[in-house]
């Protein structure tokens, strides 16, 4: 069924091409960059020539394998706490009383409010006090009960009408076995992106990881990406910072292009409501 | 609907790491920064600051939220074209916001970048937007809607899959236009998640600060570009003073209430909810 006439499909579809023209810039410059030797690139001399060079001296200046599995390990293990225990409050906040719901939603928003800045040290206080400094684990708790994640799962909760769970409740079903059976299910498309937006920010995250890690062996990427930026106030090397960014970010290109099924096509939602 | 009495106990998990990790530290900033609440609140600087930021949302939030939106719409399906305009539109996401902001430093650098000369030729500036004071919160602002309104689309994406095809289908049938589509199928129903993005896009927006200090290094020539994030993170780390930047922190997330209050319950009166 066509719902958008020809012609319009048309002029949409150059416009989606002109935008991505123009935002494939960003992708392309770091790329070309990364692939120009320092020398060339401070003189603006972009592709002048063409060697792997800066992607050399990265790989040479850190760790690689042991900085990517910290990052994963910190990223997928924190994500393994979050889902579960985002939907649990999501699906609780989403089926709560009127008045409860609504105080929930802004006891939750209100971790919001508070600068990433300001969280720094009184975590590090907790942290130490669980002995947990220098570890994955200390990094990764203080993100666990996530507002993204609970605020956007309760808002795909609540497009789901409930008559599909009061079926399943007078069927004899429990409300944990609704939830996993009926509901997560449907707002699939919606974990996906939480998973995307978590993994992604986590990959980068930085100051909190440098305050929390010590040891070499226990660092992240980010952490060993902004050895290359600091290296550049002194000499500016952008062909340096330009091929670890590349190396930092391809892994969540293939995350993104993992996720990425999950918004092709409403395999959920279709025939629960005519 | 059936009422649940055990409902709370599905927000144990949640609330524990929320005591110990949000309102813990909240309470830690609200003894450490209120001695220095009155001396920050008469500071001339916060409340520059203040406006500063008022106005850097205003041309960022709508900015990024509408490029998150319409990019939903424009590549929502699975044809290998829209998923590669998909991963397009996403990439600055993934770069670290450090790489982003570099590129646009080489572009609007005030003596070579080519946008620059771009820029000055077609007669619209005569500087780069970055060393003009008039142009440059705008052009922070842009970077960072830039950067991020692919999370947007994201969002955007996921909330688009759940509505059900047989009202599009229906719609059609009926004769309705594209435009009417849009207006009376999509755009309600889709404003659970709507009500959401605009939410996330006000505190991500404020809390992108690294494209400031690659663009614009201390806030601009006359403190123009000082967001209060920035500000908070100056104060911290620069100055080294953190029970002054707790202050801050306390005053951003005070507003951040009395706003949420106050906007929260108009923004999410809009809002079509299907379970109730």
């Amino acid at each position: 069924m066509r719902i958008v006439s020809r012609p319009l499909v048309l002029l949409l579809n150059c416009i989606t091409i002109c935008l991505a023209v123009v935002m494939l810039l960003p992708g392309v410059w770091i790329i070309a960059a990364s692939l120009t030797p320092s020398r060339f690139l401070n003189q603006g001399l972009l592709l002048k020539s063409v060697s792997l060079e800066n992607y050399f001296v990265a790989l040479e200046s850190a760790n690689f394998l042991l900085l990517y599995r910290n990052s994963f390990v910190y990223a997928l293990g924190l994500l393994a706490a979050q889902i579960p225990v985002t939907l649990l409050a999501a699906y609780g906040m989403a089926r709560a009383p009127v008045r409860a719901a609504k105080l929930l939603f802004y006891v939750v928003l209100f971790q919001f409010f508070l600068p990433p800045v300001a969280l720094i040290v009184p975590n590090f206080i907790l942290i130490s006090r669980f002995g947990l400094t220098d570890t994955l684990v200390g990094i990764a708790l203080p993100y666990v009960a996530s507002a993204t994640g609970t605020l956007l799962l309760r808002q795909g909760i609540r497009q789901i009408p409930t008559e599909l769970e009061e079926a399943a409740l007078i069927d004899g079903a429990g409300r944990l076995q609704i939830l996993l059976r009926v509901v997560a299910p449907l707002v699939g498309p919606y974990i996906g992106a939480f998973c995307l937006v978590s993994f992604v920010y986590h990959w980068n995250e930085f100051i909190w990881p440098l305050v929390v890690l010590s040891s070499p062996e226990k660092r992240v990427l980010s952490v060993g990406f902004a050895s290359f930026t600091r290296a550049s106030e002194s000499g500016a090397e952008w062909g340096l910072i330009a091929a670890g960014a590349v190396l930092v970010a391809a892994p969540l290109v293939v995350a993104f292009l993992l996720a990425q099924r999950f918004f092709i096509e409403s395999f959920a939602r279709t025939g629960l409501k005519g | 609907m059936i009422r649940w009495r055990s409902w709370p106990l599905f927000l144990l998990p949640l609330s524990l790491f929320l005591a110990a990790f949000t309102y813990l530290p909240a309470l830690y900033n609200l003894l450490e920064g209120l001695p220095y609440l009155q001396l920050v609140l008469r500071d001339a600087g916060t409340w520059k600051s203040l406006s500063v930021t008022m106005l850097y949302l205003l041309i960022s939030v709508p900015a990024s939220v509408s490029l998150g939106l319409a990019t939903a719409l424009l590549t929502s399906g699975a044809s290998p074209g829209r998923v590669l305009a998909r991963v397009i539109f996403f990439h600055p996401v993934i770069l670290p916001m450090v790489a982003f902001a570099s590129i646009w430093l080489y572009l609007l650098n005030p003596t070579s970048g080519p946008l620059t000369e771009l820029l000055r030729r077609s007669g619209l500036l005569q500087a780069s937007p970055i060393a003009d004071p008039n142009y440059t919160l705008a052009t922070l602002a842009l970077v960072s809607a830039l950067k991020d309104f692919g999370l947007y689309m994201l969002f955007f994406l996921a909330g688009l899959q759940s509505i059900p095809h047989e009202l599009y289908e229906a719609a059609a049938i009926d004769g309705a236009s594209s435009w009417a589509i849009f207006r009376r199928v999509t755009w309600p129903l889709l404003s659970p998640t709507t009500f959401f993005v605009v939410i996330y896009a006000v505190v991500t927006t404020l809390r992108n600060v690294d494209h400031i200090w690659v663009l614009t290094p201390y806030g601009g020539v006359a403190g123009e570009a000082e967001v209060l994030l920035y500000r908070i993170y100056l104060t911290a780390f620069l100055y080294s003073n953190l029970p002054v930047a707790s202050a801050l922190s306390l005053v951003l997330a005070l507003l951040f209430t009395i706003a949420a209050l106050v906007g929260i319950p108009k923004l999410e009166r809009g809002v079509y909810y299907e379970d109730r």
